[in-house]
């Protein structure tokens, strides 16, 4: 070997045992890395032991603790085979049955049930076994040593150890596990757990026997309050009694309930209610007229004891025992009924199938049902001698009415002459201080009328003998006639009057415009009569229901003295006013609002009042169901209007009235031009229509030998073609006047120019205006046009927009005067025409003929121009 | 990286060279043990390139060659160490398929801390694709292990290499049976 090769070698063998070495020293820490972890797992092992000897000791400690609950515990825990042999039960036992634990051993548990609970027990035990389920828990009682029965709940359960044919240590059945689905498991034992419960068995039973009072309790509560309720209920009184008598009779389970009344002089009694359990024999038909000196003691007995009971009917007095044993009273319980305390009969509940002891609180309710019938008895007497009352009372208003009506008939036939004569008299009058003093006259005749119109409205309202006359009725020009009538009223006391009309309400509506006009008049009267400052606001509204019908709403509101709370109540009766409204300084009748009420209930509305004292009132009148109607007839505002006499063409009248006043006032009033007769009774007018034909007649309803009606008729035989006219003092509506066929129009006494006027109108011809028609302009005036027409235009036009459409009376009427003055002054005669009518209607508040001439003032202007 | 790699390099080099040879290189790389490695301990893999760029200059064998002759010895190396690995495979196809799930994970168990290439392999037909990623670069080593690994089950193959990165810390083999 060469020294190179040996140097190489050395080399060689040095890497080698450096390698070697190398490893040894990774080897070593290996291995006492190694070593390291081993330390560890030791004491992991020894910390593991040490928790299995706690486990174990665990283990031990609650054996022992389940074994002293199991001796301790209140509960029979005892464990039998399954012929229910005991082979152990613990301790408890002997505090609860008195049985020592080793007496018990291997006695049957079923020996110690009450004998007829054995059999149930023993079968419950089999039918566990057969069917294969485990009951939950039964309830069975048990005896002790001393033979006292206590209670126990008990639960079973189905147990083995070491069982030989399923591989688990051991089995329990659970409860409602059936044993089908461990039939692998052969259950040799059963352990029973029975708890005593005969104290929460002893609280259930007073809870249920509390139960059932209270159930009792609340049934009579509810029977009471049924009877209470059925008392006031609004069937006859029979058919009250009749129903109360069989819900008591169900209730109390007795065979029969009756009511028997006395006689007046108390000797007689009879039966005059009953109720039968079905199956028993009525009774009432053969117990009238009982004479009570055949059974003296039962009165006896019932004043001195307050009722008659008697659990078996023999222990009685004798002389009760004929009488009962007829109707085969075993049992029964007697209540008298009374009357301010004076017998009037009594009732009683019986038994016919039985002898019975009554319970105190059936007693008790019976007692208390006869209170009650006594007071229905008592309240029946009562409210029977109260509608007696009331039908005199309601008799003796009837005359009052009638008397009434009477009344103001007459005393309309005169004021007929005081008022008529009284204003024909003012035409003619020229001495202002004489027109005064008849205007006076004339002004208390017709507040007389007014009194008298509502007195007798009052006494037919009373008597129900209104009639409603629905017409078509523009209720707008209805309101505005009302507001007329009132303005100067309002002004006079500086109090506003206005009025608000809802474009709702329709052109014309099915409605009596005379009723409500008057219901009107009153409220509006009344609202300006109790307003001192401030003012009065009539409001109208219509709401419609469908296309046919609607609901007419009118509300007059004031600022005026208002109605206290307890007023408000009184203020729509009879005769009376206002508490404190002094006669003196309100006056009126006092029937203004009764009539508007029954005025307003005969349409089928109402009127509400909502007041406050010092701050105001309001009536709130509410008409439902008004039917929507075409338009209604022209008013006739204007004619009421027209002044003077129209001019007619001359005709033949008659008058016939027995009453020379009556017949007087007439032609006083009638054209001078006509050609009138009169005639006092029936036969002379007849006998003058053979005489002669007649264009007109007015005719009297009431004349001493025939009725109007009759002559009429009678003259109409010969007479077809004219035109009659009832001539009355009596209200027309009530009269047959209203049925067209006998009569053709009708005048009412006293009479009123305004409607003769139009009458006439009706029948008569009016002769045609005879003058020709003058040229309107002079060719002077032609000349000066230009300059007319230019002041017209700059002065009076501005003017004209100013007040167009403002109706304000005031200004209207300067406007006219104005202009009247400059067309007297310039000769333009189209003009003079035109103002004198707008003053005219001005003067005359004719508003819808204010309206119309007002609007024509452009129209003036523009015919004027025309002659340029 | 793990002894057992230096230790058989340096036995291929001495079976190929001669220990001259082996002594040779362990002077050239200047290594701080000088050359004294034993299977259990781990080295820095700078030494391993030292050793095998030194062997390349003195034998003018290019280091991939040298590689690629390591991995077949090595190969044939752990046929004889580790007989259990090749228990159940009967080709060369489902030995290499086993190579990421099975055997690297047994490897893991003995050496938590060997660093371990990342292979992906799939087999359609006659191909096996296997994607090999290293730091190391070590690819020339893994086809020299698949052929020792082809040769031992005498089969007849064609390989093909894809570089993935230039660098050759990913490539492809795509290795069809013939």
């Amino acid at each position: 070997m060469s020294a190179e090769d040996y140097r190489l070698l050395k080399r060689k063998l040095n890497r080698e045992i450096n390698a070697r070495e190398q490893a040894e020293k990774l080897l070593e820490e290996k291995s006492l890395a190694l070593f390291e972890s081993n330390t560890q797992l030791k004491e992991v092992n020894g910390t593991l032991k040490n928790l299995l000897q706690e486990k174990s000791n665990t283990l031990f400690r609650r054996e022992q603790e389940y074994k002293s609950l199991v001796e301790n515990i209140n509960d029979i825990i005892c464990k039998t085979d399954l012929e229910g042999t005991i082979s152990y039960v613990n301790p408890i036992v002997e505090t609860i049955l008195g049985y020592a634990p080793h007496e018990l051993i291997d006695k049957t548990v079923f020996n110690f049930l009450p004998n007829h609970f054995k059999i149930k027990g023993s079968l419950f035990y089999e039918d566990q076994i057969t069917q294969k389920n485990c009951l939950s828990y039964i309830e069975v009682p048990a005896l002790t040593k001393e033979n006292k029965m206590v209670w126990f709940g008990v639960n079973l359960q189905f147990y083995t150890e070491n069982c030989p044919d399923c591989t688990k240590k051991k089995c329990i059945l659970k409860n409602n596990e059936s044993i089908s689905s461990k039939d692998d498991c052969h259950f040799k034992e059963v352990i029973i757990v029975a708890r005593d419960i005969s104290e929460q068995k002893n609280t259930q039973k007073l809870l249920a026997r509390q139960t059932y009072f209270l159930e009792q309790n609340i049934k009579e509560q509810e029977l009471t309050s049924e009877i209470a309720l059925e008392l006031n209920t609004l069937k006859p009184f029979k058919t009250r009694v009749n129903n109360i008598l069989e819900k008591v009779g169900k209730h109390a389970r007795v065979s029969r309930v009756y009511v028997f009344e006395d006689e007046e002089d108390g000797t007689l009694t009879n039966n005059t209610f009953e109720w039968i359990k079905p199956g028993v024999e009525a009774g009432k038909n053969n117990l009238q007229n009982i004479l009570y000196n055949q059974f003296p003691s039962w009165n006896r007995i019932l004043a001195n004891e307050g009722r008659i009971y008697a659990e078996n009917v023999v222990n009685l007095p004798d002389d009760l025992q004929p009488i009962l044993k007829q109707l085969s009273v075993k049992s029964i319980v007697v209540y008298p009924l009374t009357i301010k305390n004076k017998s009037i009969g009594f009732i009683g509940f019986v038994d016919t199938t039985t002898t019975r002891k009554w319970t105190k609180t059936n007693i008790e309710l019976l007692r208390t049902i006869s209170g009650m019938v006594s007071a229905a008895f008592e309240r029946e007497h009562m409210e029977s001698s109260i509608k007696a009352e009331r039908d005199r009372a309601n008799k003796a208003n009837n005359a009052k009415s009638e008397f009434l009506a009477n009344i103001s008939h007459e005393i309309r036939t005169p004021m007929n002459a005081i008022l008529g004569f009284s204003e024909a008299l003012s035409l003619k009058l020229e001495k202002p201080k004489d027109r005064g003093m008849i205007k006076s006259v004339v002004k208390s005749g017709k507040l007389l009328l007014s009194l008298l119109n509502d007195i007798l409205d009052f006494s037919k309202l009373e008597a129900g003998k209104i009639e409603l006359n629905n017409d078509a009725t523009n209720l707008k020009n209805t309101i505005l006639e009302i507001i007329q009538l009132f303005s100067a009223n309002a002004k006079k006391k500086n109090i506003y009057l206005n009025y608000k009309i809802d474009n709702s309400v329709p052109e014309a509506i099915l409605i009596d415009e005379h009723r409500v006009k008057q219901v009107c008049f009153n409220l509006v009267a009344n609202a300006i009569k109790f307003t001192h400052k401030g003012g009065v606001l009539v409001d109208v509204a219509f709401v419609k229901k469908d296309t046919i019908k609607g609901t007419v709403y009118i509300k007059v509101s004031d600022t005026g003295i208002g109605i206290s709370p307890t007023q408000t109540k009184v203020i729509f009766e009879s005769f009376r006013q206002q508490y404190g409204q002094a006669n003196r300084r309100y006056g009126g009748t006092g029937l203004g609002l009764t009539i508007s009420q029954k005025l307003v209930e005969n349409m089928g509305g109402s009127i509400e009042v909502e007041s406050s004292v010092d701050v105001g009132s309001e009536f709130k009148v509410t008409i439902p169901d008004i039917e929507i109607t075409e338009n209604a007839l022209p008013n006739n505002h204007e004619e009421l209007n027209l002044p003077e006499l129209p001019v007619f063409e001359p005709a033949c009248i008659l008058i016939v009235d027995d009453t020379i006043e009556n017949t007087r006032i007439l032609k006083e009033f009638l054209p001078s031009n006509q050609l009138i007769r009169t005639a006092a009774t029936g036969t002379e007018a007849e006998l003058k229509c053979k005489e002669q034909g007649f264009d007109l007649m007015f005719l009297d309803i009431k004349l001493p030998d025939i009725d109007g009606h009759q002559l009429a008729v009678n003259i109409r035989k010969f007479q077809p073609t004219a035109k009659i006219v009832a001539y009355t003092a009596s209200e027309i509506n009530d009269e047959k006047l209203s049925n067209q066929q006998v009569f053709d129009d009708f005048l009412a006494k006293p009479l009123d120019r305004k409607r003769l006027i139009q009458v006439l109108n009706k029948f008569l011809i009016a002769e045609k205006d005879k003058q020709t028609v003058s040229p309107k302009l002079s060719e002077a005036v032609k000349k000066e046009l230009p300059s007319i027409i230019e002041h017209l235009q700059t002065t009076f036009l501005p003017q004209w927009k100013k007040i167009n459409g403002y109706l304000i009376l005031y200004d209207i009427k300067s406007f006219a005067t104005e202009l009247s003055d400059y067309a007297e002054s310039q000769k333009v005669y189209l003009l003079t025409d035109y103002s004198k009518n707008l003053k005219e209607a001005v003067e005359l508040i004719n508003l819808t003929n204010i309206k119309e001439h007002l609007q024509r003032f452009p129209e003036i202007i523009e015919e004027l121009k025309t002659y340029l | 990286m793990k002894g057992t790699v230096f230790c058989e390099f340096l036995n291929m080099t001495e079976e190929n060279f001669g220990y001259k040879m082996v002594d040779q290189i362990i002077n050239q790389s200047n290594l701080p043990n000088d050359g004294a490695y034993t299977s259990v301990g781990t080295y820095d893999f700078d030494e391993l390139v030292s050793l095998l760029t030194h062997l390349s200059q003195n034998t003018n064998i290019p280091p991939n060659k040298l590689l690629y002759d390591f991995g077949d010895y090595l190969f044939k190396i752990f046929l004889k160490k580790y007989p259990e690995m090749f228990q159940y495979a009967h080709d060369g196809f489902t030995f290499l398929e086993r190579v990421p799930q099975k055997i690297h994970i047994e490897v893991n168990k003995l050496y938590p801390d060997a660093e371990l290439p990342h292979i992906e392999t799939s087999i359609e037909d006659n191909v096996l694709t296997m994607k090999y990623a290293s730091s190391r670069k070590l690819g020339d080593l893994a086809k020299g292990l698949i052929n020792g690994c082809m040769n031992h089950f005498d089969e007849k193959y064609s390989i093909h290499e894809e570089f993935l990165k230039q660098d050759g810390s990913e490539l492809v083999f795509t290795i069809t049976r013939l």
